[in-house]
């Protein structure tokens, strides 16, 4: 909850901020912008997509805790993020922060304890209503934003290529059955009293960095009259301008045990600029 | 405008002096139920409006602050006497008032003892009377779990203070309390599997469940939730008839065998939960491994119980009123056993990461230089904006 009330307030800061702000235009006037669309100073992206964790990129190949549990098929990832795009630059692009967050979980019939416990997770003990484990993740991030839009401002190209890169921060946890996995020396193969995470609940943040590439194909091009309705000249309020779909590409160097994403994860969404 | 007649003045009289009639009973107040401060329970006090349920009845009294300042006819009455009508007006007609020549009646006096009655009361007269709960719900037989009135398991009752004589019209006031002592229905096909110290209990409820085209179903509007008990108790090193018993942690070394013979969890025996009462609210304790399950809820966890020990695990619905359904056993006993989670497998193979809110490793390090390089950059940006 208290995770959850920090967001909130940051959320309405950002928003109580960025609500005076405008673009700052570098090298003059924006003359690319068509004479019906208003100045974009804000984008909203809505993203679902597949998701792995790296956890077991740490192991180096010798062992591969996340596959054996949960298996090695990818997961969703919804996230939500907002841009400020404060500076323009005129004609190439625009430049800017963003701040995002998702969620995904991962979860599977924890195998009863063995001991040892077999290498090969296919002898596994893993009872058909048995208890659950699971890991979820929020991740965060806080990135600067660059997006080329020269080539679908100018030519009948409508892709806007775009980068993003910045911090990044998960925070996950890791459950058996319905409360936070803990080990203890009795119960937990491998626990001994000097371990530092004994009895302590599996949770906690990662810090690490966020890379996102991408392509956005702005759905305007199809439907221009749409785009207008949407953006009517007179300014004032906050309006639909162009309406976008991507195609990202991303990166995280994240650490265990809600490591970084693969290389081929590719997430597909919908970006409101106004 | 007309002046009122008289006639109004004396019906508007009337009302004004009504409300004086309900407050003969005042400070209403309940107290000795064993739903008080129960686990999932009700808190602190239970409300008047409250129904009054089987655990209440049996165990509860109601303390009523009686302000008498006369009969309603006006004469001096020798003798206030409490009766309980299945109606409002019931009790005011002698005719209706138990024994009856003919027909059925519908107000019966309290029978408790002692007496409630009240001799040669003199006026204004203002005391404190205790009733039982269980002559509110059943005035004649003090019985709780068969009211033996005609008002059935479920309804309201009037508590009606009559003054004796001079007239047949002598109500002095009513007071009305509501109770309900129809249990719940019990859920059925009780499921279980084990857990780590804990099983997993899953179970059908149908009662008044109702089913939309969606295939979704509601609980009944007065479902309080459920509970799920366990033979042997939780914490408790007695057994379910298997002599099973013995030190937890003797039995946790067991489990880690993972050799548990399946065909011995299906045959567990008689257990003390075949023969328990759940409204006896001291065997319902020993036996409750969970907190207060959700009415809409088809499964749960009951905690608290030990490695590579056999359990009976049952299921028990509960009203509003704490009415608790007859117990709902599980099929199969289980035996519970530590699992691995994901947790304790990375830690297991090796991983390094830890619980905590920054728990980088170090060669992640870089994500931290490069978080100071965009704070720069929009301090940076910040900056030259102001200057322009």
């Amino acid at each position: 909850m208290k995770l959850q009330g920090v967001a909130i307030a940051l959320a309405l800061s950002l928003c109580a901020a960025t609500s005076r702000a405008q673009t700052l235009e570098l090298f003059g006037r924006d003359r690319s912008r068509g004479r019906y669309e208003s100045p974009q100073n804000f984008a909203l992206e809505v993203r679902g997509g597949p998701w792995y964790p790296n956890v077991d990129a740490e192991f180096g190949g010798r062992a591969s805790p996340f596959a054996d549990m949960f298996g090695t098929s990818d997961r969703v990832l919804m996230s939500l993020e907002f841009d400020w795009q404060a500076l323009r630059i005129n004609y190439v692009g625009s430049i800017g922060i963003g701040f995002g967050g998702g969620y995904t979980s991962a979860g599977g019939v924890a195998p009863i304890t063995q001991t040892p416990m077999p290498v090969d997770p296919a002898e596994w003990n893993r009872p058909s209503g048995g208890q659950e484990t699971s890991l979820a993740v929020i991740p965060l991030y806080a990135v600067g934003v660059f997006r080329l839009d020269v080539i679908a401002r100018r030519t009948v190209v409508p892709l806007v290529p775009y980068v993003k890169f910045g911090l990044a921060y998960d925070y996950w946890w890791i459950t058996n059955g319905d409360v936070l996995a803990r080990r203890s020396v009795g119960l937990s193969p491998g626990a001994t009293i000097n371990d530092p995470d004994i009895e302590a609940g599996a949770t906690g943040g990662t810090l690490g960095t966020h890379l996102a590439l991408g392509m956005m194909l702005r759905l305007d091009f199809f439907e221009p009259r749409a785009a207008r309705a949407w953006d009517p000249p007179d300014g004032g309020e906050p309006q639909l301008s162009v309406l976008r779909v991507r195609a990202p590409r991303r990166e995280r160097d994240r650490v265990a045990p809600a490591a970084p994403t693969r290389l081929r994860v590719v997430g597909d969404g919908l970006a409101f600029e106004f | 405008m007309r002046a009122p007649t008289p006639r109004l003045v004396a019906l508007a009289l009337c009302l004004v002096g009504a409300p004086a009639s309900a407050q003969v009973f005042t400070n209403v107040q309940r107290s000795g139920s064993p739903r008080l401060n129960e686990p999932g329970g009700v808190s602190n006090s239970l409300l008047p409006s409250s129904p009054i349920g089987i655990r209440d009845c049996e165990g509860e009294v109601w303390r009523f602050t009686v302000n008498f300042s006369g009969s309603a006819s006006g004469g001096a009455a020798n003798t206030l006497q409490y009766y309980v009508g299945a109606d409002e007006s019931a009790c005011a007609m002698a005719n209706a008032r138990a024994p009856v020549s003919a027909g059925t009646a519908r107000c019966w006096p309290i029978r408790q003892t002692p007496s409630l009655t009240v001799t040669n009361p003199t006026t204004p007269l203002s005391y404190t009377v205790e009733i039982q709960s269980r002559y509110l719900v059943d005035p004649e037989g003090g019985n709780c779990r068969n009211p033996g009135t005609t008002q059935g398991n479920a309804a309201t009752n009037y508590l009606t203070l009559l003054a004796f004589p001079p007239s047949d019209n002598n109500v002095v006031g009513t007071y009305s309390i509501t109770y309900d002592v129809q249990p719940p229905d019990a859920p059925f096909d009780v499921t279980a599997s084990s857990g780590e110290g804990a099983v997993n209990v899953g179970w059908s409820y149908s009662g008044s469940l109702t089913t939309t085209e969606a295939g979704t179903s509601a609980a009944p509007a007065d479902l309080q939730g459920f509970w799920l008990l366990c033979d042997p108790p939780a914490g408790n090193a007695t057994s379910v008839d298997g002599g099973d018993g013995g030190d937890a942690s003797v039995d946790a070394t067991v489990s880690l065998d993972a050799g548990d013979d399946e065909d011995e969890e299906d045959t567990c025996g008689e257990s003390a939960l075949s023969t328990l009462d759940p409204n006896d609210d001291t065997a319902f304790q020993r036996y409750r491994c969970s907190s207060l399950i959700a009415p809409n809820a088809t499964e749960g966890r009951a905690e608290g119980l030990s490695n590579g020990r056999l359990y009976r695990v049952a299921v028990v619905a509960q009203d509003l009123a704490g009415n608790r359904s007859t117990l709902a056993l599980s099929s199969r006993c289980v035996r519970p056993q530590p699992v691995t989670d994901f947790w304790e497998l990375y830690r297991a193979q090796g991983g390094q990461g830890q619980p905590g809110f920054c728990s980088a490793r170090p060669w992640a390090r870089g994500g931290a230089a490069w978080a100071w390089i965009m704070v720069g950059a929009v301090a940076a940006l910040a900056a030259w904006r102001r200057r322009r």
